[in-house]
């Protein structure tokens, strides 16, 4: 039937296939030649970013398995997501270890690979060990192997933002954490670190809540610089992460008892970031773009830029300052990093260690006196004009202390030296206020029940 | 795989001859049916002489022949390039710092071993099939092997000569590359990890009935074989509750203290359950307290002899944990000396009488070992395996050259199926054949087994067989529903269970390529115990003897009745 | 008195049959053949007559649908027969990544000789086949002509009483096919049998004694060469050149008592011959070129060639 010859079949076969690769050749030649549309697929990769190097560091051994496997790549993924669950139900730490990261060689982009996995050992392995230190090497494991995803994936805005979440609420608000927040600072795995922190996750020493500050932050540059969106929540509420973050630093400081500058300066920071930060930030609503700190003059502007009402920009700003929490927050770090504030509370945690611990009943009189009128000056600044605080309206916790510490106060003035409570004294108002009446009395009747249990 | 019991060697014989003696008659009775359809009448002569032939041929065979053909066997491979794999082994190695993400100091040796021993079979396998399944296909079609056989060679020669031949061409490469394997090793494995390069020679708890061995004392007192669940999907170990009468009981046996040494060294691999969760801020671990019980003697002497108990330590291969890396506390050891006192019933605060572990507690090398949880509301749980005797260690080579031998037997394997199977089959079917045997033998065989088991000892496979699967996939059904009652369905659990009988049949023939696999011991520290019913080496042995009397058999039949002109 | 019969076959047929079972080619048909002791016996036919059918039949190597063969006594499927047999198969199928040493040796263990005897019998084989230079050289690299050689050499390992040729020329240039013939009769000389196959005539008929003629796989014809070639109704006279006078005075006599000349010519020689001379001279005067109608090994006095019809 043919006639040609197998020589002259081959040859029409090389034509064939020089032709249709031709475009491709053309197209896809390098950009470093400035000519024309050639090269122009080179050029559009570079325009929208779709080249390998541009999602992150390239790993030649992953690139080498891919080609190895040809197109078994998924399957070969596949096996190995079997192998690895089946390793991690038998506890077989290690391996599974190994085995994820044959998983990453081969989906390094697939960035659910990299979160499930993280997860895995960060969360899941943790959470098989008794031994805290151990819990701790794996958090770490998970921690370390979430870096490599960003380092590999440079554009993916979740990621970082899962990191951050890994040192700001694993480290920082696990059942563990006061101890994992010491190992973040001194390694327990001292023979290696000789008392500092493990270099690979917290080179420069610092505390968990500020790393994953700094982690959040990127993430926040990832989603407004970057070509690959978050799916992970409301775009405002992502974006607050850094700063909260900052502020859970200065809470947990106060929870540790240290209520020094530091902590002032932080929350001060805070108070900053917060409202000229974030605060300055523009958010899209129904209702046109919002800034949480605009004046009324901004809001106006806007409303002029974007055409929406005036009363219906406001109407969103509201709701959207409620959606996080805006104002409760701005007040909070603007009190906290008031001086008397800070003293005020160091003096009420010295007054009841003074008498709880020490027994040293003049000292906690004076230390918690003294709070007391500290206390006092801070919410008379903050005083609105119906006569009511500010502060005491929003914060049920800090009222709840200053009961407290009027509750041991008067305790020690009645009870101990056996003198008549005065009529008036600093922060009188809160004790005599109706509304919180009935705390005051559950807070009684435990304090008499503690102390009961201490005379038994 | 590992079962801490050991390997029935009777049984398995016997199990051998049943299978040979079948396979046997079966391929005579063929053997008749074919000749006869052939020669007719004169069929039985033919079939006499073929026999009488193949026993001599089977039976008179020359050194020096066999010697001549594993030599060209030998040349062979080495013109067709076999010793390539040994580049492309060095290579990988080189390459491995990307897989293992190497030097990470707190990485455990664990993987480093299992790299090594997983890459050494899965490389020397496909040499092995290469050799031993294309080298007679390729002689045959040469012709170079008409030359042989007009030579005084026997057929039953030159399957055994080729054998020989493959076998050690990959016995060397096996040596350079396992002693290359053991210098990498050495050199990779982290400074901190290397103290987990040991073999631990563990006694298990064993007992006549294996359920005497290791059993449960539950909160009531009753025995039982099975604790608490906590919820695991791994029911690998039962918990025990803390401060309760729970317990869990090991009994050993055959026990001999001068093998033992001065102490007595215990490892366990108990893990922690809590149900609160306890001073987690003091880093406090569950705990829990030995009991080295003399029933007869009513004698029970705790360890630790007073204090809290010991804290427990989990996961020791899995992690690398600062200053106590390559300790005893890091390996999870309990070292007891043999003076103790024993419990006074009722008082625990009070010291009993003195006495020797050994001489006291020990009766006629039967111990009694019990282990309760000392925290209220946490669970400690065990399995069998998780509580050993820890006889003196041996050196980690001990274990590493010995997975190697396995290795090697399995290789050899390998080669005696691919040879067998490239006597009457072409070069890429015997070597799928061949390769399907190894993957049936080995990823696949545990779920033959348990499908056996199942059907055959539980009575009730899940979902069905194999046309039952299908039909419930297709169209979507649970695996519990019932199947509809109908023509259709009943021919398919019909031809299903003939496929259940198959596969009973099969599974006494195909070879269980579970026994070699030793990775495990080694990467966990264990050294590689002679005799097991898992993997070990007396099965090994067993396997590959067992498979090379049938192979040259059947290698040899299948070359003396066919006629080599391949046309 | 008739010699021992080395190979008996009787009524033997071989069928080929496809995958299915399906009768393909029949490839030899109630072959009855005989070689006695001591006789070079050849085959011949075309192509495809069924040749080296009847040799791997022999060997064993294909299996008779019907009939019988016995070698040396023995059926065809006893290797014990073999010690006694050396085979040549139509190419040399051997190993190519041995080199001349290695294959003897191989095929001398393969004959179970210990380690002096094949060390010995090697070097003598060696040196018989002419390939000395070349011993340690991968078979590989050798020539047509060269793995004929050693191809022999690997045949004759075990001083065989039979030897199998199957076509022992082929692929060899005219010396070598001149040493092989000289080989068979030295071999015939040492008493031993040899049955060769061939469709190179001329090689046949230089060096057998009987010959059977195969076609499509039966046998056609069996004989001695010299009762099947010689015809008895003629005469040849070879004489020194005569001239046309003397020629006419011969025919005259030959008229006188009743025979009649047929033919008269100057002899040719046959290639072979002038070959196999001009290669010898070129070898004992090297660098001398023949001038046009001068010829190697040519005597003064040509002989004139008559043939004569009595």
């Amino acid at each position: 039937m043919s006639r040609l010859t197998s020589r002259q079949r081959q040859l029409v076969y090389l034509t064939g296939i020089l032709v249709l690769m031709a475009p491709i050749i053309v197209l896809g030649m390098p950009t470093t030649q400035q000519s024309g549309n050639l090269g122009i697929i080179a050029q559009k990769r570079l325009e929208y970013e779709l080249g390998e190097p541009s999602l992150g560091n390239v790993d030649p051994a992953s690139a080498t398995m891919n080609l190895v496997l040809l197109g078994l790549r998924g399957v070969a993924a596949n096996i190995l997501w079997m192998e690895a669950d089946h390793l991690k139900d038998t506890k077989n730490w290690s391996q599974l270890k190994s085995t994820v990261e044959s998983i990453i060689l081969l989906q390094p982009h697939f960035q659910s690979v990299w979160k499930f996995q993280a997860w895995n050992l960060g969360y899941n392995v943790s959470a098989e060990c008794d031994a805290v230190p151990d819990r701790y090497y794996w958090v770490k494991e998970g921690v370390k192997f979430l870096t490599r995803g960003t380092e590999r994936n440079t554009k993916v805005p979740e990621l970082f933002h899962d990191l951050g979440d890994y040192y700001g609420k694993k480290i920082g608000r696990a059942d563990e954490h006061v101890l994992f927040r010491q190992y973040f600072i001194v390694d327990p795995d001292e023979a290696r670190w000789k008392g500092g922190p493990d270099e690979e996750i917290n080179p420069n020493g610092i505390d968990n809540y500020l790393v994953a500050k700094d982690w959040y932050l990127s993430a926040n540059d990832k989603v407004t610089g970057g070509l690959i969106e978050q799916h992970k929540m409301a775009w405002p509420i992502f974006a607050n992460y850094p700063f909260r973050s900052q502020m859970d630093y200065a809470t947990i400081r106060q929870e540790e008892g240290k209520f020094g500058d530091v902590t002032s300066e932080a929350w001060r920071t805070g108070y900053r970031e917060w409202t000229e930060e974030y605060g300055r930030m523009d958010f899209a609503t129904p209702g046109g773009v919002v800034r949480f700190e605009a004046t009324e003059d901004e809001i106006a502007r806007l409303s002029e830029q974007d055409g929406f009402p005036f009363e219906e920009k406001l109407h969103w700003l509201d709701r959207y300052q409620n959606m996080v929490n805006y104002r409760y927050w701005r007040l909070r770090c603007n009190v906290e990093g008031n001086a008397d504030m800070a003293g005020a509370r160091g003096d009420l945690a010295n007054g009841r260690r003074l008498y709880r611990e020490v027994q040293d009943m003049e000292g906690a009189r004076a230390a918690l006196y003294s709070s007391l009128e500290k206390f006092q000056r801070v919410v008379d600044t903050y005083r609105l004009p119906d006569g009511t605080s500010q502060l005491l309206n929003d914060e049920t916790d800090l009222t709840e202390s200053i009961l407290k510490g009027i509750l041991i106060w008067r305790s020690i003035v009645k009870d101990v030296f056996g003198e008549e409570i005065p009529a008036e004294y600093p922060m009188d108002e809160l004790w005599n206020e109706p509304r919180y009446e009935a705390l005051r009395v559950e807070l009684e009747q435990q304090f008499n029940a503690w102390q009961g249990t201490m005379a038994r | 795989m590992f079962e801490a019991n050991p390997y029935n060697l009777g049984w398995a014989i016997l199990q051998w001859v049943a299978a040979l003696a079948v396979s046997g008659i079966l391929a005579l009775l063929v053997g008749f049916v074919i000749s006869y359809l052939a020669l007719g009448k004169k069929a039985p002569a033919a079939i006499k002489d073929t026999l009488k032939r193949g026993f001599d041929d089977l039976t008179k065979l020359s050194g020096r022949r066999i010697g001549a053909l594993a030599y060209l066997a030998l040349k062979e491979s080495l013109a067709r390039r076999a010793l390539y794999v040994l580049g492309t082994f060095i290579v990988l190695f080189m390459a491995a710092n990307l897989f293992l993400r190497t030097p990470e100091q707190d990485v455990p040796a664990k993987p480093y071993v299992s790299f090594v021993l997983t890459v050494v079979q899965w490389l020397l396998i496909p040499v092995a099939l290469l050799l031993s399944c294309w080298g007679l296909p390729a002689d045959i079609k040469d012709r170079s092997l008409h030359t042989v056989v007009t030579k005084p060679v026997r057929r039953s020669e030159i399957v055994i000569g080729r054998m020989l031949g493959y076998g050690l061409m990959t016995t060397m490469v096996l040596v350079v590359v396992a002693l290359f394997g053991w210098v990498w090793i050495k050199r990779v494995v982290p400074a901190r990890s290397q103290a987990q390069l040991i073999s631990r020679v563990p006694v298990f708890s064993s007992a006549d009935d294996v359920k005497d061995a290791f059993f449960f004392i539950d909160r009531a007192g009753n025995r039982q074989q099975f604790a608490v669940n906590v919820g695991d999907i791994w029911d690998h170990r039962s918990f025990i509750e803390g401060q309760t009468n729970s317990r869990a009981v090991w009994q050993f046996e055959n026990l001999n203290p001068s093998r033992i040494g001065d102490d007595l060294r215990i490892e366990y691999r108990f893990e922690a359950f809590r149900s609160h969760k306890g001073n987690v801020d003091e880093g406090e671990g569950v705990r829990f307290r030995l009991f080295f019980v003399n029933e007869a003697k009513k004698l029970r002497v705790p360890f630790p002899q007073t204090g809290a108990g010991v804290e427990i330590r989990e996961f020791t291969q899995e992690t690398v944990r600062g200053a106590t890396a390559g300790t005893e506390e890091e390996q999870a050891v309990l070292r007891i000396p043999r003076e103790l006192r024993a419990e006074v019933a009722g008082d625990p605060s009070a010291t009993g009488e003195k006495v020797d572990l050994f001489t006291d507690v020990m009766d006629n090398g039967k111990l009694q070992v019990e282990v309760v949880c000392l925290d209220a509301g946490q669970y400690v749980g065990a399995a069998r395996t998780d509580l050993f005797i820890r006889l003196p260690d041996r050196p980690f080579a001990a274990s590493y050259f010995k997975a190697m031998f396995g290795i090697w037997l399995m290789v050899l394997l390998v080669i005696m199926i691919g040879t067998t199977a490239s006597t009457f089959l072409k070069g890429p079917v015997a070597t799928l054949l061949t390769f399907g045997l190894v993957i049936l033998g080995s990823p696949l065989r545990s779920y033959m087994e348990e499908q056996y088991t199942d059907r055959y000892q539980k009575g009730e496979v899940l979902g069905g067989g194999m046309l039952e699967s299908a039909y419930r996939l297709v169209t979507q059904m649970n695996q519990q529903s019932p199947l509809p009652e109908n023509f259709g369905t009943k021919t398919i659990q019909v031809l299903d269970e003939g496929v259940f009988s198959g596969l009973a049949i099969v599974r006494n023939v195909i070879p269980d390529f579970r026994h070699f696999n030793m990775t495990e011991y080694v990467a966990n520290g264990f050294d590689v115990p002679f005799n097991d019913a898992g993997a070990a080496v007396l099965p090994s042995i067993m396997t590959v003897l067992g498979f090379f009397i049938p192979c040259v058999i059947l290698g040899y039949f299948s070359l003396q009745l066919r006629e080599l002109e391949s046309k | 008195m008739q010699a021992e019969t080395v190979i008996d076959v009787r009524n033997l047929s071989k069928v080929y049959r496809d995958f299915w079972g399906r009768k393909k080619v029949q490839a030899l048909n109630a072959l009855e053949l005989n070689v006695r002791k001591g006789e070079v016996f050849g085959l011949l036919g075309p192509n495809g007559s069924g040749k080296t059918t009847t040799l791997k039949l022999l060997l064993g190597l294909l299996f008779p649908t019907e009939g019988e063969v016995t070698v040396l006594g023995k059926p065809a499927h006893d290797v014990t027969k073999n010690e006694r047999i050396g085979y040549l198969p139509e190419e040399s199928y051997l190993y190519r990544f041995l080199n001349a040493d290695e294959t003897l040796d191989f095929y001398g263990r393969l004959f179970d000789m210990p380690a002096s005897v094949r060390k010995e019998r090697r070097d003598e084989l060696i040196k018989l086949v002419k390939i000395e230079g070349a011993r340690r050289r991968p078979l590989k690299e050798y020539s047509k002509g060269m793995t004929r050689r050693i191809g022999l050499a690997q045949a004759l390992i075990n001083d065989p009483e039979l030897v199998l040729l199957d076509e022992p020329t082929s692929g060899l240039d005219p010396l070598g096919t001149r040493d092989m013939k000289d080989l068979i009769i030295r071999l015939k000389e040492q008493g031993k049998t040899v049955v060769m196959c061939s469709h190179l005539l001329a090689d046949v008929q230089d060096v057998c004694d009987r010959i059977a003629i195969l076609y499509g796989g039966e046998l056609k014809v069996m004989g001695g060469v010299k009762d099947l070639l010689e015809s008895q109704d003629e005469t040849q006279l070879l004489t020194s050149t005569l001239n046309d006078e003397a020629i006419k005075e011969v025919e005259a006599v030959l008229k006188k008592h009743g025979a009649q000349l047929k033919q008269v010519a100057h002899p040719t020689s046959t290639l072979e011959e002038l070959f196999l001379r001009t290669v010898k001279e070129s070898q004992e005067r090297p660098g001398r070129r023949f001038s046009p109608g001068e010829r190697p090994g040519q005597s003064d006095s040509r002989p004139a060639q008559a043939a004569v019809k009595s």
